[in-house]
């Protein structure tokens, strides 16, 4: 169980989410005119990374909307959500997989202070 | 309890939990808001046309941040969604609060459902309601985190709730009508513990 960032209602159980997949697959606008092939790749074929993943969740039990996310997939620590139609964040490079956005940004503040 | 429908002469309205008694324990009581009128509205709150004719019929602004909520006299209004909120009004004063909605956003995307006998709402009450709701619910409810008319949609074990904290130690849980018995058991299960011996 790990924590899911949604773009509104903030930081919550995971157990009030769930899981939409991959995201930014985009579904063929003609299908009827491209290979078998093709057709299976964009049903079946996914990343399948080790590290950071965009993937599509849904707030079922509380807003009821979707939005995207980076999540990584060694650490299962959430790095942050964006809602959808907006560009992914991007992490540090050197992100280990253990701090989420906001944990680092408050750690970045403690630093300059 | 069950009693005489004011809309229909010779009716009998009741909800799945008519006929308990409230629950009592040390700091914490459990009883039922029966029959309260719950209205779904959804349309676009940045167009300034939907905005004013709400407005109209509501004379509040509707809450636009997440997880707040503003009480106009008798009705109460939660945000549930960017374009959703959902209205609790008086026993059978939604149905006049849907005319006059469709009326003001007659030609305006919108649409208002009443889902009044979807749900019903309990009343959790007391010193210890937080720790009695704590056994079943995902959400943080600490008074630093969840503040006087704050509400959201969240899990209660096995069931889907939308929970707003109404006063100091007062949250309003409202509970789909089919799980309203599996949540009222489960709480009063959960306060056993602070029962009267």
């Amino acid at each position: 169980m790990f924590l899911v960032k949604c773009p509104w209602c903030g930081w919550r159980d995971q157990t009030e989410f769930s899981y939409g997949g991959e995201a930014h697959i985009a579904r063929p606008l003609e299908p009827g005119q491209i290979s078998d092939q093709e057709w299976g790749d964009y049903i079946y074929t996914r990343t399948n990374t080790k590290g950071i993943h965009a993937e599509r969740w849904v707030h079922t039990q509380a807003c009821g909307r979707w939005f995207n996310a980076l999540r990584h997939t060694v650490t299962d620590v959430m790095w942050d959500s964006y809602k959808m139609g907006e560009d992914a964040p991007t992490p540090p490079k050197d992100w280990d997989g253990l701090t989420c956005c906001d944990d680092h940004k408050k750690l970045a503040e403690g630093a300059k202070k | 309890m069950a009693k005489a429908s004011s809309l229909y002469p010779g009716v009998t309205i009741e909800t799945p939990l008519s006929g308990k008694d409230p629950i009592q324990a040390d700091g914490v009581t459990i009883t039922e808001l029966p029959f309260l009128g719950k209205v779904t509205l959804r349309g676009n709150a940045a167009d300034p046309a939907f905005a004013a004719a709400v407005k109209s019929v509501l004379g509040a602004d509707l809450p636009t941040q997440p997880l707040s909520s503003l009480r106009v006299g008798n009705i109460r209004v939660f945000w549930k969604a960017f374009d959703e909120w959902l209205i609790w009004t008086n026993e059978d004063a939604q149905i006049q609060l849907i005319t006059d909605l469709n009326a003001a956003l007659s030609g305006i995307r919108k649409s208002v459902v009443d889902v009044s006998d979807y749900y019903t709402v309990l009343r959790v009450d007391g010193a210890r309601s937080r720790d009695l709701l704590a056994k079943g619910c995902v959400v943080d409810l600490h008074p630093r985190s969840f503040k006087p008319g704050q509400a959201t949609g969240t899990g209660f074990h096995h069931a889907t709730i939308f929970i707003t904290l109404a006063d100091a130690d007062t949250f309003d849980v409202m509970i789909r009508w089919s799980f309203a018995d599996y949540l009222w058991a489960y709480l009063a299960d959960g306060a056993r513990e602070w029962a009267p011996a």
